[in-house]
């Protein structure tokens, strides 16, 4: 038993994606922000809360609980007078059943996980922030590319199926997936 | 110049209108260029902050460094004009910053050094937070190098214009010039002065050369009439000479007239004087007849009757020096009294106003020396007293009275003589014409109608009064004002 239990634990340790902690915290500092970005931000919020609820599998579970911690840490009081409520949630219980948010933060899955995720964010009109930016290819709304700098890579497309309109300034500093 | 000169007034007042002018509108123009490109050089400084600021304050909002540094640095880079660019933190540290020469680097602190300045507050734009400052340095060298190369613009516009203005100025006062040789020819010039002035004719027909043409040909017309008018003086005082002699005859034939008409009176005066003596001297003379028949002529009784006789002939002698006194010229002043005038007056016309029974009354109140022509002042009362006995013939009046009074008038400092009698007065219809020569209401052969013209000759113009003739309730009255200056002696 202890020989499979090593087995297990080396094997989620392999398959686990390795999350740049700084990238986290500059995710984490960017995502409530893109979300006072959208103009009909208040009309998502639950509880008066800007619920951000990061998806995530399994054994990326570790990555989103130190990403709900940064974020906690980075906005103990919340963001322009609304309180933050994060939440963690594996990709299969949400597909099961999807818990509604204000913001989706996609991490690292398979690709029909993403775009079954996309598709139903897409039909509450929620935004989706991807970690990684190929998901973008997939309809996520934004992600960040990362090269000499940091900059916001967002797909308009997607954007506009999901009915999502963000502010100009935040659009002057991003890049348009084309 | 002559600073009264009307072309040194013009001149200088358009001179100085006109350089007022270009100097304002030059001023005026460099501030509003100054204005509108220090206007532009701030509106492009707000152009560039408000394109960086959005992206910056984005960029802060999202804690990316680099896009914001790299933005910063790119700002001097991209436009020189541009001499430094720093965001500082709100505790003013400063946080990004970039420069186009290290000398900017304290750009900031040396400020009046003409720079433009522009500070922005960085605005987070999803919490709206202060993030911090954004400050920029913008050179002034296009401003100082656009407003200099205006300024000189201006100087060459300006210089050509004030030169073609002088030029302006220099034709002007060179064109009035003769207009201003005539002004000053003409201050000097006098009709009297027989050399006169010399202007010269001007050719062209413009309103310089008619003044100057007009002017000459006016001088030349004025020189001839006023030859002419030299000629005519000569000629009018001659006239004049002979006209006074004319007068002076005339006078003189006036003056004989009412001589010979005053003779006529006289002789008739005379033979009322002389009738009584003359009688009484008959009657000595037949009672000396008489006498030397009854043989009662004695030695003594004779001797009595010649006294008596050569007492009227006295009587009569006198008569006829007061005559010859009156009749004489008098060619001096002399100094007499009113008291005297009336005295020779009623020597002479005494016995004609006894005849005719009229009563001379007189009042002299003050005893005033007057210094005149006793005998022409005493044929003035001669013939008022004559024209108040001859209206008395009319007026049937048994109380016959001339009245004659003076007094001295202290306000006026004049001696005033009435003479008014109660002949019924003079008619209205006449009263302005009873002293214009030869007016008379009498038969031709007793009125000359030159007595009273003659007494208001001698009182107005030989002795400087006023004989003025008006009616009393009864009579009419002559008012004579005798001036005391004028009939002062001098020196006393």
């Amino acid at each position: 038993m202890r020989r499979w239990w090593m087995v297990f634990a080396l094997f989620v340790t392999l398959s686990a994606q390795s999350y740049n902690e700084n990238i986290l915290k500059i995710e984490a500092n960017i995502i409530p922000r893109i979300v006072l970005m959208d103009y009909k931000f208040t009309d998502k919020l639950h509880d008066k809360h800007i619920r951000v609820l990061l998806l995530h599998n399994g054994m990326d579970a570790i990555s989103a609980l130190k990403m709900q911690n940064i974020m906690e840490e980075k906005y103990p009081d919340g963001i322009k007078g609304y309180a933050l409520d994060i939440r963690l949630q594996t990709y299969d219980a949400f597909l099961a059943h999807p818990q509604p948010a204000t913001v989706y933060y996609l991490m690292d899955t398979h690709t029909s996980t993403i775009k079954d995720v996309v598709a139903i964010a897409r039909k509450q009109g929620v935004l989706t922030f991807s970690h990684d930016t190929k998901n973008l290819a997939l309809g996520a709304n934004v992600s960040l590319k990362i090269d000499k700098k940091i900059i916001p890579y967002i797909n308009v497309t997607s954007l506009k199926e999901s009915g999502i309109s963000l502010r100009p300034a935040l659009l002057s500093i991003s890049e348009i997936y084309q | 110049m002559n600073r009264h000169s009307l072309v040194f007034k013009l001149t200088l007042f358009l001179s100085l209108f006109f350089v007022s002018v270009m100097l304002f509108i030059a001023f005026a123009n460099v501030q509003i260029t100054r204005t509108n490109l220090k206007q532009s050089e701030e509106d492009k400084i707000r152009i560039i902050v408000n394109t960086v600021l959005p992206i910056i304050s984005m960029n802060m909002s999202f804690g990316f460094d680099e896009p914001v540094k790299e933005l910063i640095e790119s700002l001097p880079k991209g436009n020189r004009n541009i001499l430094a660019a720093q965001i500082l933190a709100p505790n003013e540290r400063i946080l990004y910053s970039a420069y186009t020469d290290q000398d900017y680097t304290d750009i900031f602190v040396k400020v009046g050094n003409g720079h433009f300045f522009h500070q922005s507050d960085i605005i987070d734009p999803v919490t709206g937070e202060m993030l911090g400052t954004l400050r920029l340095a913008y050179s002034n060298t296009y401003y100082q190098r656009i407003t200099g190369e205006y300024e000189k613009f201006l100087i060459y516009t300006i210089i050509p214009i004030l030169a073609i203005f002088a030029l302006f100025v220099y034709v002007f006062y060179k064109k009035l010039s003769p207009i201003r040789q005539l002004s000053q020819k003409l201050a000097t010039y006098s009709p009297s002065n027989e050399s006169g002035i010399r202007v010269e004719m001007m050719r062209g027909k413009d309103e310089i050369a008619v003044i100057n043409n007009t002017a000459k040909t006016m001088l030349e017309n004025i020189q001839s009439y006023t030859n002419r008018l030299s000629e005519l003086n000569q000629n009018l005082e001659a006239k004049i000479r002979k006209e006074v002699e004319k007068n002076r005859e005339k006078d003189r034939i006036l003056i004989q007239q009412s001589r010979q008409a005053a003779l006529g009176e006289m002789i008739g005066n005379i033979a009322h004087q002389w009738r009584q003596p003359i009688n009484a001297l008959g009657l000595i003379l037949q009672d000396i007849e008489d006498a030397h028949e009854h043989q009662e002529l004695s030695t003594q009784y004779l001797a009595l009757s010649v006294d008596q006789a050569m007492e009227l002939i006295s009587h009569m002698s006198d008569t006829i020096d007061d005559f010859r006194n009156f009749f004489l010229p008098n060619k001096e002043k002399d100094l007499f009294t009113l008291d005297q005038v009336i005295n020779n007056t009623l020597k002479i016309v005494g016995a004609s106003l006894e005849s005719e029974e009229i009563h001379v009354e007189v009042q002299i109140r003050d005893a005033i020396s007057i210094y005149s022509y006793q005998n022409e002042f005493t044929q003035v009362f001669i013939n008022m007293i004559n024209n108040s006995k001859d209206a008395f013939k009319n007026s049937h009046r048994h109380d016959k009275r001339i009245r004659i009074e003076s007094y001295y008038d202290t306000p006026h400092n004049e001696l005033i003589i009435l003479v008014s009698d109660n002949a019924g007065g003079i008619p209205e219809a006449i009263m302005d014409k009873i002293f214009d020569p030869y007016f008379t209401t009498k038969y031709k052969d007793k009125g000359t109608g030159i007595g009273l013209y003659m007494a208001k000759a001698i009182i107005e113009t030989n002795m400087g009064g006023v004989l003025k003739a008006s009616n009393t309730d009864g009579g009419a009255k002559m008012l004579i004002q005798l001036p005391m200056e004028a009939i002062r002696k001098p020196g006393r």
